[in-house]
């Protein structure tokens, strides 16, 4: 039998996080500089043991390739700005193995950072119409009032209750579950209790998806040092690897599917990524799904195989979630209570439990982790499967 | 509330349509295939350069949103019918439905008929209404 230690291709060495949440007066390079002297210094390197830069910018899109000037990079052999939407982080850890594992770099920092809350501004106005543009399709769809992330999404919502009677108080109970994640994590934005009666009281946004359906929005860093896994054994934190990825990208915006809402990418990208790492579904210790909505929850897990389709609703309010639950889902509170840092959010979760560095949250068992990246109204996906070690023969 | 537009390359000829009180939508003539106004190629038989050809408008609602906008000045939250139509033709088109009594009522399923707003911006602008 081959050994499962030819799947891993790269390891995850560093992880910075910034201050997140409403934090004024930093602009995105800022933000990302910060990140990634905090992830080369958690990897125990220094900048200028990096010779390769990923770079994610995130809807204010003011991120562009002179961090490595700011960064005082000189050396890089490999650069680029990366944009898969909610999938990119995934993308860019899959791209930095790949330039690790066949020479082209050695150690790969990956950033995402923005900063599209101003001070006095409507954080739902950052990923509505504020953006459409008066001219040509997307003029169209801003003049008719498509043009706000939550609506579309709530379009895929209503397909999915009307499909498979889906209910709003189904969709609360993730909320509620990550709330209580988010209660264990000092770096959540939202701690506060949070019940389903305060779910279903918050006010509608774009029906059927209320208030405390929708993902924060917030200014911050997030930044993962990848190199290569022998390299990692020399390096200052708990190595971890990457077993196995995959990415599927439906891509159906604005096109007809009978899938739309109810099937994502997470159906291919998903057992992709677990037939590389040689790992099966029921192996997987802690989920880290990208959590945009309560809703891309619900369907993540169905199509990640959790429970069978259509059933999601059923199984998200049976008491699988919560820290007191069965299945150690979204730890940190995810995008919805902790902080949105696109794919950034489900990664560095993943690689804190992976590491066994998660304090009061810390999953008991944590050899194996399964992260998601969901983009776009679900046109793109990503999955890595991340572990402790580098073997799961 | 319907907003301003003007028309680029991509959207002259069915922004013409539009003018006329037709929803264009592109055609593949040698299948016999419509497809979305924003498709370049028929992604099925890869057939590019496909021709414009008017739909007659009429069409099913496959889901929708209710989306809650601001507080005018009358002191009412402003509720957007937002919803994905099925044309006769096949289709999916993201649009608004004007002119809803009850949002609440508003069902998949729902017969809607394209409208055309004329306000104080170049275009005219495609909706749909119920029908």
């Amino acid at each position: 039998m081959a050994s499962k230690a030819s799947h891993v291709r790269g390891t995850i060495v560093g992880l910075g996080l910034t201050e997140m949440g409403r934090i004024y007066n930093r602009t995105a390079a800022d933000f990302a500089a910060e990140a990634v002297t905090a992830a080369v210094a958690d990897a125990g390197l220094l900048l200028k043991d990096i010779d390769g830069l990923l770079i994610s910018a995130g809807v204010s899109d003011e991120l562009g390739l002179r961090l490595q000037n700011d960064l005082g990079l000189s050396a890089l052999s490999f650069l680029s700005k990366v944009q898969a939407f909610g999938s990119t982080a995934g993308a860019m850890v899959q791209m930095a193995s790949l330039a690790v594992s066949s020479g082209l770099a050695t150690t790969v920092v990956c950033v995402f950072a923005d900063a599209p809350l101003r001070e006095g501004r409507n954080a739902g106005a950052v990923y509505g119409a504020d953006r459409a543009a008066p001219m040509g399709w997307q003029g169209l769809l801003g003049a008719t009032g498509v043009t706000n992330a939550t609506t579309m999404y709530a379009l895929a919502a209503r397909r999915h209750m009307e499909t498979y009677g889906t209910t709003s108080e189904q969709f609360g109970a993730i909320a509620v579950a990550q709330r209580e994640w988010a209660k264990l994590n000092p770096k959540a934005q939202m701690r506060d209790p949070l019940t389903l009666s305060d779910h279903q009281a918050s006010r509608w946004i774009s029906e059927p998806l209320r208030l405390l359906d929708c993902c924060l929005v917030s200014n911050g860093a997030v930044a993962v040092v990848v190199t290569t896994p022998d390299r990692a054994l020399h390096l200052r934190q708990p190595p971890v690897h990457l077993l196995g990825y995959g990415q599927c990208h439906p891509g159906l915006y604005m096109r007809k599917s009978e899938k739309y809402g109810l099937e994502t990418g997470a159906r291919q990208s998903g057992p992709r990524a677990l037939a590389m790492a040689g790992v099966r579904l029921s192996e997987i210790d802690v989920v880290e799904l990208y959590d945009c909505y309560t809703y891309t929850v619900l369907v993540s897990l169905e199509d990640y195989g959790f429970c069978a389709k259509g059933e999601g609703g059923a199984f998200v309010s049976s008491g699988v979630l919560g820290p007191l639950g069965s299945l150690m889902l979204n730890t940190g509170g995810g995008q919805l209570s902790s902080y949105y840092m696109w794919g950034m959010t489900p990664l560095s979760e993943a690689v804190i439990q992976v590491r066994g560095q998660a304090g009061d949250r810390q999953s008991v068992k944590h050899d194996l982790a399964l992260v998601s990246g969901n983009g776009g109204v679900l046109d793109y996906h990503s999955t890595l499967i991340l572990g402790s070690r580098a073997t799961y023969v | 509330m319907i907003g301003q537009v003007s028309r680029d390359a991509a959207t002259a000829d069915f922004f013409d349509g539009a003018r006329d009180g037709v929803f264009m939508l592109r055609y593949n003539a040698e299948s016999g295939k419509y497809l979305s106004p924003l498709a370049v190629i028929d992604p099925d038989t890869g057939k590019g350069g496909l021709e414009w050809r008017g739909s007659k408008g009429e069409a099913r609602i496959v889901s929708h949103s209710v989306a809650h906008g601001k507080v005018g000045k009358d002191g009412q939250r402003e509720l957007l019918v937002i919803a994905i139509v099925e044309f006769d033709e096949g289709p999916w088109w993201w649009t608004q439905i004007l002119d809803v009594q009850d949002p609440r009522h508003v069902r998949s399923g729902q017969r809607v008929r394209a409208a055309f707003v004329k306000n104080d911006g170049e275009e005219v602008v495609p909706v749909f209404r119920p029908v």
